[in-house]
């Protein structure tokens, strides 16, 4: 296993997180693409590190999956906030950005 | 420290401001009767006391501050000064403020609380403005002033503004002697072009310098101004159409403010006049064709108003034409004692309109009866008016008739003795049909003139029987020597006079003529004089096809070309914005397609750009990667 397989695994991750985010219509579907890009990102850096023989990049991700908890938490409270306000659970269908 | 005279002088100004600038700024004042007319009645009786006082010592008195510090060309410095001609205009002015204003008292006792607040702030403006023009010693000071007189006559004479008629006037009045101002504008800053200075004194002195057609040119504008503000032909249209205001305020603009500015301009800057001899030579036709209009034009009048307003006009004419012929003392003593009696005729006139509800003289009638007070100080005011002995117009009149007589302008002789002779008149047209006519008006009691309307007039009927004595004291006040002569055309002006008021006298009281009869023969004549010689329609004309040709032109340009290119840049700026708009969507993963554009974007602009695309140098990768093993070639490296 090379570094070359582990970042094509990430691209491979992101790329699927951030379809998901960007089709999902559900907001949970589209959490989930976040979690799943912020996991590619993790995968990544930890897989750099670890080809460098560091152990600088396990603790970064450690951070980042920390981090991460509380993004999540904070866009589920900000997504209840959202329904209770549009009374809907789609992305596409709440348009509160609107100017 | 301020000297005795120059306390005096800032008294006779201060007051009346304060008045105006208390009643102006603090409502609860205005709106209460008694205060806003106290006020302002103190304040004037306080100008008048102080201007007398300033008459009696008779000092110089100057009082300076600079305005606005130039530094580039010439300070411009305003000031008040006195001279025995200011100080005579200080007593006339102030005088003949103080009487009005005691009248309207009576004479607008019937108007609200604030509309009398009203009046008299305006009032007390006017006698401001008018005592600070009279003194000003810098000729921008003299036009901020003039002004000044033009807008408080504006709302006096719209003061019933909810009368079409009287707005219509007062509009009127603003825009004929506006056009008047514009020359006069136009005229001073010339003048300063070629001087450098706005102060009379240094204009004096430098103006004999100037080229003679640029003086001749300013002065000409500058009477422009004067002619307009005086009502003098062809700007006179105004003053009988100003006869819309309340009848003291006619009496204040008549006698000693908005229309005696333009006489007061010309005798101020009479130096630079004589420089002009054919600035001189207008004046005195202007002058003398106005007389005989103004008379003319008063013998068709049924409005006994507006026959005083067209004997203003007269009067004017004769001041001008004496200024015209280099008599500015004998204008000046005509300014003078006209002030005191034609302010007597239209307070008096006020008491009849105001006791019969009605301004046309047909419909009075048969009042001598019932108003012996006010037809004797009225008959007071026509003979003084018509100039007969002993009555203050004989003396002032005289003396225009006879100077124009000596200095041999025979023309203007012979048409103003015309003129007297319709004068005398006309006024005792008035006077007959008003006090003797035939009309049996109703029988009810008049209501009685008030002592607070009467006691005023009685002051100005004693000026006016007794001022025309005083002739001698007030040439040599002025410094004036008058010249003595001594012919038997001395009486032809009287006679004049006298032949007029028989012929009246024949004509509406004892019927030996029939005025219809005279007034079928003289047909087109009377014709020309009921439409007022078509001046007024001339103006009319113009305005409704040259001027508002030429505005509709103008408003066609500025709706379609300037307004139009204006609008054009909005409707484009408009029209990318509602394009732009639809971007916002407001739905977070249209935002986020926008992020990752960018992104990718951005992406291959870094391959692109030379920098941030090369790889690095081994130096460079030592540097920044402090690792165990180095990057190169990703897929090398081998777990």
């Amino acid at each position: 296993m090379t570094l070359y397989h582990i970042l094509f695994l990430s691209y491979l991750v992101f790329s699927i997180g951030l379809f998901g985010v960007l089709s999902r219509r559900h907001v949970v579907g589209i959490l989930i693409g976040i979690e799943l890009m912020f996991n590619a990102a993790n995968l990544a850096i930890v897989g750099i590190a670890w080809t460098m023989g560091l152990l600088t990049g396990q603790i970064i991700a450690l951070f980042g999956i920390a981090i991460t908890a509380a993004e999540i938490a904070v866009g589920l409270a900000l997504f209840l906030l959202a329904e209770r306000l549009s009374k809907t659970v789609y992305a596409d269908e709440i348009d509160l950005m609107k100017g | 420290m301020l000297s005795q005279p120059q306390i005096l002088l800032i008294l006779v100004l201060l007051p009346p401001f304060i008045s105006f600038a208390l009643n102006a700024l603090i409502p609860p004042l205005r709106r209460n009767r008694n205060v806003s007319s106290g006020l302002s009645i103190i304040a004037v009786l306080i100008s008048t006391l102080s201007s007398v006082v300033l008459l009696k010592i008779n000092p110089r008195a100057e009082f300076i501050f600079e305005w606005i510090p130039l530094n580039i060309f010439s300070k411009i410095e305003f000031g008040f000064f006195t001279d025995p001609v200011v100080l005579i205009m200080f007593f006339i002015v102030s005088l003949v403020s103080l009487v009005v204003q005691v009248y309207s008292l009576g004479y607008m006792s019937e108007e609200s609380p604030p509309s009398l607040g009203r009046y008299y702030t305006f009032h007390s403006l006017f006698t401001f403005s008018m005592l600070g023009f009279v003194a000003s010693l810098n000729l921008l000071q003299i036009y901020i002033f003039w002004e000044l007189v033009g807008l408080c006559s504006y709302l006096l004479i719209g003061f019933w503004y909810t009368r079409p008629e009287a707005s219509r006037a007062a509009v009127k009045a603003f825009w004929v002697t506006r056009f008047g101002d514009v020359g006069f504008a136009i005229g001073m800053v010339l003048l300063w072009g070629a001087t450098g200075t706005f102060f009379l004194p240094e204009l004096f002195v430098k103006a004999p310098d100037i080229s003679k057609q640029l003086i001749t040119v300013c002065m000409f504008l500058i009477l422009l101004g004067a002619i307009g503000k005086s009502a003098q032909f062809p700007l006179h249209v105004w003053l009988p159409d100003a006869m819309e205001g309340p009848t003291p305020v006619s009496a204040l603009i008549h006698a000693a403010t908005m229309v005696v500015a333009g006489i007061y301009l010309v005798l101020r800057l009479f130096p630079l006049f004589e420089l002009t001899p054919d600035v001189l030579v207008s004046v005195l036709w202007i002058g003398t064709i106005t007389s005989l209009l103004g008379a003319s034009l008063a013998l068709v009048q049924n409005d006994i108003k507006r026959i005083l307003a067209y004997s203003t006009v007269s009067q004017i004419g004769y001041m001008f034409a004496s200024l015209g012929a280099g008599g500015k003392g004998i204008a000046f003593f005509h300014l003078f004692t006209h002030a005191f009696f034609k302010a007597l005729l239209f307070l008096a006139a006020g008491c009849i309109i105001h006791a019969v509800h009605a301004n046309n003289i047909w419909e009075m009638g048969k009042l001598s009866k019932r108003m012996p007070h006010i037809a004797i100080l009225f008959l007071i005011g026509s003979l003084s008016l018509s100039g007969v002995f002993p009555f203050a117009g004989h003396f002032s009149k005289d003396e225009i008739l006879m100077w124009m007589h000596i200095k041999g302008f025979d023309i203007h002789f012979f048409i103003l003795l015309i003129t007297a002779f319709l004068t005398a008149f006309y006024m005792f047209r008035a006077f007959f049909v008003v006090f003797f006519g035939n009309r049996e008006s109703s029988q009810e009691s008049l209501s009685k003139t008030p002592w607070i309307m009467s006691l005023p007039m009685w002051i100005l009927a004693i000026l006016t029987m007794f001022a025309g004595f005083g002739a001698s004291t007030f040439f040599n006040f002025l410094g004036y020597r008058l010249e003595e002569h001594h012919t038997l055309l001395e009486y032809l002006p009287l006679i004049v006079s006298i032949s007029g008021i028989v012929l009246a006298w024949s004509f509406y009281q004892v019927g030996y003529f029939s005025p219809a009869r005279v007034y079928s023969i003289l047909s087109p004549f009377a014709l020309a004089l009921e439409r007022k010689f078509w001046i007024d329609d001339t103006y009319v004309w113009i305005y409704r096809n040259i001027l508002d040709g030429l505005s509709s032109l103008c408003g066609w340009f500025d709706r379609y070309i300037v307004d139009g290119f204006v609008n054009l840049i909005a409707y484009s700026a408009k029209l990318t914005s509602q394009r732009l708009r639809t971007i916002q969507t407001g739905r977070t993963q249209d935002y986020l397609y926008g992020i990752i554009i960018a992104i990718i974007l951005f992406f291959i602009l870094s391959l692109l750009t030379p920098y941030i695309g090369r790889t690095l140098t081994e130096k460079e990768s030592y540097k920044e990667i402090q690792g165990p093993t180095i990057i190169r070639g990703w897929g090398e490296y081998d777990n």
